[in-house]
């Protein structure tokens, strides 16, 4: 109890009120240097026909949040909305997230609803980090809100077709003639026309036989395999979703076709699961070029038996990977805007310059249309049941193998 | 008496009907972004599923590549105004009369050969089927790479449709408004009357005078041009289109969905039944994101559908109108409640 007779004030009283002061002055100051809360809207085709790699990446961004809560320390919530592969819905599904308070967008997979989504995100002036979309207009139409990883489906070609030109020219006895079998639907047909392009720009010393499309409904592909086999080519190179990829190995051996090379620039199979477990010893040798995941990165073990712990299941594929970093480059603008305010996560994203934490790329920057300059694929090649990076050389677990070893010697 | 009573629906009823529209014309003012995009499409799949309601509850003609005529309209406006520049009422007119003549193409080339019934129904799914292929091939179109509107940015243009999602709301509100006219003055026009009969029982209706074959050729060529229109607007609204998305077998079902809930062939069931099946979709699915369950959309939307036609055969709508009728008399809504489909 206090004298009345004492002082009123004494040292310890003086102390504590100065700290006391001291940290109610900091108090603003600590707050800023955490990271605000931000929600995150994920787009994703979870249902319907794209379900398969929309599920994918709603793995790849719940992972992502994670990860980016431990690295950043950002106080990150996402909440997911599903197209249901429909492109009216992309709209639909962006609207839902701003309206539930979401600060920035993740998706949306399909170039369609990624178009329809951006309409709601320019509308609200909501920034969109598009994971995966290949189509050139997502970044030509005049979009302010949109930063894409995904680099145009042209890109990916002539990237993949300049990785396959390194590799026919480094070996002994190169391929001569080279067939192109490819699924005739959007994705199919828009990677044919510009493997056509970058073959003659790039000058490919490999000559290019003949194309030969294929509805993705197909159930039996054993005309077009012969067909391939019978115009001479000694090359593979296909454009493919995983069924069919399975389809067309199995009527290699069937048919008893051995190309020395089987390339797949963008295509699924060799990146796929499915592929391995469908196809055993006979999957290997068969190279894809595709975005993926750094196996020399510093953080891409750990993230990958990470992945694996979760869901036992499934492997980190391109989908899960491009969805993942997505996650890590919006947590990144947040830690720089240091405000979880559309506006100032927008202007972040602008200045984005990151090194990818998971994805094989360059730096992570964005150019005036909002596309991520730095991005770059990798080449698999099928070896053991799982897709080993064999290309470009700085991150390669082992050297290519070429040519393929015969089917009927496996 | 029956009859000009028909004709001329009681003003309480249109009074009724208008201050329906009212509301929701009022909501497109209140409601919040995401009920307004949700609320758009539902209002333009209401529309294309009134005009396949007109097709099968009137005409009695099964239709299950109403795709088909959706992709043509949604084509010609995408093509003329990102091709030429070109405001998409002239898409939208291009493609009702394109729409119109591959109806009537269609049809008359089906009904010369007698072909009818489920393998009309069939036709029209090759037709759709043909027009997805040729269209994924053909370059001038986009082929498989699709066509996109460029992004909006600026004023609503009327002239040129386009504008922000409030804008697509009462463009898309004023449709169904127009929809749910044409049909109730259809219903009780001359060729209502003629339609009705064919598709009760199309050799009695001959014998009695009616000229089926043209008839036929006319109810598939009306329900093409119309669902053109729902076509070219939904195109602006999703602001891209690719053949797979907007003339595949998906399309030809969403559309039917909304007519066989709310009731085939009246004037607010393809309404109705959208406003109940869409939403409860969209909800299900955002239930099914929230515990994991991609996909849980589907099995609702299935359970619906068999409770649907199952509990009410006709549709909600004439169940509702049954109700209302046994508490007042409701004769004009009552008048708009389709009879049975017997065929």
């Amino acid at each position: 109890m206090t004298s009345l007779k004492g002082p009123l004030i004494n040292r310890r009283a003086a102390m504590k009120g100065a700290v006391g002061l001291a940290v109610a002055t900091m108090a603003p100051w600590v707050r800023a240097a955490a990271p605000p809360p931000v929600k995150v809207g994920a787009i994703m085709p979870s249902s319907g026909i794209l379900a398969f790699p929309g599920q994918a990446c709603v793995r790849g961004i719940d992972l992502g949040a994670k990860f980016a809560r431990e690295r950043y320390g950002v106080d990150m919530t996402v909440v997911h909305a599903d197209t249901q592969s429909k492109p009216e819905n992309g709209r639909i599904a962006a609207d839902s997230l701003i309206q539930q308070g979401c600060n920035v967008l993740i998706g949306a997979w399909d170039s369609g609803a990624t178009i329809s989504a951006l309409q709601a995100a320019e509308a609200a002036k909501v920034p969109m980090v598009v994971h995966i979309a290949s189509a050139n207009q997502v970044t030509s139409q005049g979009f302010t809100q949109v930063f894409r990883f995904y680099p145009p489906a042209a890109t990916i070609v002539r990237q993949s077709l300049a990785e396959m030109r390194a590799l026919v020219t480094s070996v002994n006895d190169p391929p001569k003639g080279a067939v192109v079998l490819h699924l005739s639907n959007t994705m199919g047909t828009s990677t044919a026309t510009s493997l056509d392009a970058a073959w003659k720009e790039l000058d490919l010393p490999v000559k290019l036989l003949e194309y030969i499309p294929y509805d993705e409904k197909a159930r039996d592909l054993s005309v077009e395999v012969a067909k391939a086999k019978a115009s001479g080519a000694d090359a593979l190179v296909s454009v493919t979703r995983v069924n069919d990829a399975i389809m067309i190995i199995r009527e290699c051996i069937k048919q008893a076709w051995n190309p020395k090379l089987i390339f797949s620039p963008n295509g699924n199979g060799v990146p796929d699961k499915a592929f391995y477990d469908a196809l055993g010893k006979y999957a290997d040798g068969a190279m894809s070029s595709n975005l993926w995941y750094n196996p020399k990165g510093a953080d891409a073990r750990t993230i990958v038996d990470r992945f694996q712990s979760t869901y036992a299941n499934e492997w980190m594929d391109a989908n899960s990977g491009c969805a993942f970093e997505a996650v890590q480059i919006v947590a990144d603008a947040v830690v720089r805007a240091k405000s979880a305010v559309s506006s100032e996560i927008h202007a972040a994203l602008k200045a984005t310059d990151l090194k990818p934490i998971l994805m094989y790329s360059g730096p992570i920057r964005f150019d005036a249309t909002g596309q991520n300059t730095g991005a770059a694929v990798t080449v698999l090649q099928a070896k053991e049941s799982k897709p080993r990076v064999v290309g470009p050389d700085g991150i390669a677990e082992y050297k290519a193998q070429y040519p393929l070893v015969p089917f009927e010697k496996r | 008496m029956q009859k000009k009573r028909d004709a001329l629906p009681d003003r309480g009823a249109v009074i009724g009907c208008l201050a329906a529209f009212a509301v929701l014309a009022m909501l497109g003012g209140v409601l919040n972004p995401h009920l307004i995009s949700l609320l758009t499409i539902v209002f333009l799949f209401t529309f294309i599923g009134q005009s396949w309601s007109i097709m099968l509850g009137l005409g009695g003609q099964l239709s299950i590549g109403h795709a088909l005529f959706v992709g043509i309209g949604a084509y010609s406006v995408a093509v003329l105004n990102i091709r030429y520049g070109l405001s998409p009422w002239f898409g939208l007119v291009v493609g009702m009369a394109l729409a119109a003549i591959v109806g009537a193409t269609l049809a008359w080339l089906s009904f010369r050969f007698e072909v009818r019934g489920i393998y009309f129904a069939l036709l029209t799914i090759a037709a759709a089927e043909f027009a997805r292929v040729v269209f994924s091939g053909w370059e001038f179109v986009g082929a498989m790479e699709g066509l996109f509107f460029p992004a909006h940015s600026g004023p609503n243009s009327f002239w040129m449709l386009r504008g922000d999602a409030r804008f697509y709301y009462f463009v898309s509100l004023a449709a169904v408004l127009l929809g749910v006219s044409a049909t109730a003055l259809i219903r009780q026009s001359f060729l209502g009357y003629v339609w009705r009969a064919m598709r009760d029982d199309e050799d009695a209706s001959r014998a009695l005078g009616v000229r089926t074959f043209l008839h036929k050729i006319l109810v598939v060529s009306f329900s093409g041009a119309w669902a053109a229109i729902g076509g070219g607007l939904l195109a602006l609204v999703q602001g891209s289109v690719f053949p797979d998305s907007i003339m595949g077998m998906g399309i030809s079902v969403d559309i039917l969905v909304g007519p066989i809930v709310g009731g085939l062939g009246t004037a607010f069931g393809p309404l109705i039944g959208t406003l109940i099946t869409l939403p409860l979709d969209h909800l299900a699915s955002a239930i099914g994101n929230k515990f994991g369950i991609p996909g849980l959309n589907n099995v609702g939307y299935g359970l619906v559908l068999i409770a649907a036609v199952w509990l009410l055969p006709d549709g909600i709508w004439p169940a509702i109108v049954n109700s209302a009728k046994s508490i007042t008399r409701f004769s004009w809504f009552g008048n708009l409640q389709m009879e049975q489909v017997k065929k």
